[in-house]
């Protein structure tokens, strides 16, 4: 164990369930305030929000060993942040006015309520928490390595532990608890990422640029495509950056945070400076190459390896208890704002839409019964007006969405998360058609967007599964190896457009309602 | 401000996006972009690019958001609340 690592992470466990918790403390606590905060964030937390959801674990972790093991295509990440966030400056201020207009605070209730169809509610709502169970699961692993790093417990129970704190804030502070917890886990991620990679070169080889000297001169193939051993082709790589640029905005946990902002204005402000936090990626890069040039593990533990090249060096010890504590805060703002999402979809955009049906109501029915929801003064009250019940509902899906992430990690371990993430990523962009079309054509209508989504849903998630079991027959099906999200996309677009024209003209009075 | 003006700003900026997004990916990267020299402040030329398009495309989602050039029904943050109709 490493007493002082072990000390600075669990002081800063401790300083962020006090954060989280009072942060939560100064909104009225109902379902608007645990979700979308009263929509009243301001420029700094927002910015922070963005960011440090944005870059998780698997950035931190993942980046160095991504230098090692491809070269340059590891710049894809730089590639898609340039233009990824900028949709959002279009259409984020409008999402913030509907949104404060109509009381919606999740991304599906708004184009549900575009296209009157508690389908594409539940489907989105769906697809949304399938995307986001790997994507937690691998900020869990991270979590897990670090502190087996620290304190050589076994990894389950380190993330057990760091996934407790961040269940408490999320639990009593909701989307006020992520905010401001994100602020601190950004500020630290970022400084320690800055020290880290200039410092390293400096001392290794004088300068950034003397380490490229080096990189020049003894592995040039890690500066350029293809790459070392030739993996990544340009048309390979040019479809990664497309599809998350595609992509980027659509998250529905990012989308969501369009709602929380204090003012439309304020969406596209933190737009703007969200580039300043892309740099961030950038000392992460510097560190792949010292890795490279010294011969590191190409594996996750590669971070931790590096800070060791400073053993010696005053402060060392500060160096690696800081590290620790940045992979820790990179996971932590991840993962938080998948569980607080994950929970508020669920019930927000499946439950709720699906209540009017025997099923749904048969599902409040027992939940009420088993005391797992508040039971309402008036027993037929809807969980629809019963504001209370929402709001606990949406905390037990949160634990169960945590419960289940840790099941998963412990069956699957850690190649098949990788392959499962390559489904998330395909999801979000199936809902581009919808956003896009919703907010700026007049002519797509619910026949469309029901169609759309569907073809694009099953395509991606026939694709996976043909990947999966017939790899053969996948690779006669997609010769070109084009990432499964893209054809999704191309059919998803295709059907909706073809069934809205088809379709009835949407009303006026309906169109006004989602026009500015 | 006019609507016309807001929406030639708007093109002008899909535009732009497009352009400069282009620069990023095949088959324009590769044929230009992606090689060592000339290095700028020791980084390789593949990686600076990169870098050029982020400070550039942060230049002009800035001028639209100073300039109000797009979605310009939005009043301003903080005190303007009296400017609310």
């Amino acid at each position: 164990m490493n007493p002082l690592a072990t000390g600075v992470v669990f002081t800063y466990l401790l300083i962020t369930v006090l954060i989280g918790v009072l942060a939560g403390r100064q909104g009225k606590g109902d379902t608007n305030d645990f979700v979308a905060g009263e929509r009243s964030f301001g420029p700094l937390v927002m910015y922070f929000v963005v960011g440090a959801t944005i870059f998780s674990a698997y950035a931190l972790l993942g980046t160095p060993q991504r230098v090692m093991a491809k070269g340059s295509d590891a710049f894809y990440m730089l590639a898609y942040g340039s233009v990824g966030l900028v949709p959002l400056f279009f259409f984020g201020a409008r999402v913030r006015r509907i949104g404060a207009r109509e009381g919606f605070v999740t991304q599906a209730e708004l184009f549900a309520a575009r296209f009157e169809s508690p389908l594409v509610s539940v489907l989105m709502g769906a697809a949304t928490v399938v995307s986001f169970v790997p994507y937690l699961v691998i900020q869990l692993k991270a979590a897990g390595v670090v502190m087996h790093a620290i304190t050589g417990w076994p990894p389950m129970l380190g993330a057990a532990i760091v996934y407790a704190v961040v269940l408490t804030y999320v639990l009593a502070g909701g989307v006020r608890g992520v905010g401001w917890t994100n602020v601190i886990q950004g500020i630290s991620m970022l400084v320690v990422v800055w020290v880290l990679g200039l410092w390293i070169p400096t001392k290794l080889y004088g300068s950034v640029a003397g380490m490229f000297d080096r990189i020049v001169a003894e592995h040039p193939e890690y500066l350029t495509l293809p790459g070392p051993g030739g993996q990544t082709s340009a048309t390979r790589y040019s479809s990664e950056i497309l599809m998350s640029v595609l992509g980027f905005s659509m998250w529905p946990h990012m989308f969501m945070k369009c709602f929380t902002a204090r003012s439309a204005r304020l969406v596209q402000q933190t737009v703007v400076f969200y580039p300043t936090f892309l740099f961030f990626l950038l000392p992460l890069l510097f560190l792949g190459y010292v890795a490279v040039l010294e011969g590191g593990p190409a594996d996750d533990g590669v971070l931790m390896w590096l800070v060791d090249l400073l053993e010696g060096e005053p402060g060392h010890a500060w160096l690696v208890a800081f590290v620790a504590f940045a992979v820790l805060a990179a996971s932590m703002s991840t993962g938080d704002a998948l569980l607080h999402a994950g929970g508020s979809i669920l019930v927000r955009d499946v439950v709720l839409a699906i209540e009017s049906r025997p099923f749904g109501r048969g599902l409040v029915r027992a939940l009420r019964r088993s005391r797992v929801l508040p039971r309402p003064a008036e027993p037929s009250l809807a969980l629809r007006q019963d504001d209370a019940g929402q709001t606990r509902a949406i905390r037990v899906t949160i634990v169960a969405l945590s419960l289940l992430a840790f099941v998963v990690l412990e069956v699957a371990g850690g190649t098949s998360i990788v392959d499962l993430l390559l489904l998330a990523y395909a999801v979000p962009l199936q809902f581009l058609p919808i956003v896009l079309l919703g907010l700026y054509w007049r002519r797509a209508n619910r026949v469309g967007a029901q169609a759309g989504l569907s073809a694009g849903l099953a395509t991606v998630v026939g694709l996976f599964v043909i990947q999966r079991l017939a790899p053969t027959l996948a690779a006669t099906l997609n010769p070109l190896e084009l990432e499964i999200g893209l054809i999704g996309l191309v059919v998803n677009l295709l059907a909706m457009v073809s069934f809205s024209l088809a379709g009835p003209r949407p009303s006026a009075e309906l169109l006004r309602r989602f026009e500015s | 401000m006019p609507p016309e003006r807001s929406r030639l700003a708007t093109r002008l900026a899909l535009i732009w996006f497009l352009l400069a997004t282009s620069t990023l990916v095949w088959p324009i990267y590769p044929r230009y972009f992606d090689r060592i020299e000339p290095r700028i402040a020791g980084l390789p030329f593949s990686l600076s690019w990169i870098l050029i398009i982020i400070v550039a495309n942060f230049a002009v989602v800035g001028l639209l958001y100073r300039l109000r050039l797009v979605d310009d029904l939005e009043h301003d943050e903080t005190p303007s609340q009296e400017r609310e109709p």
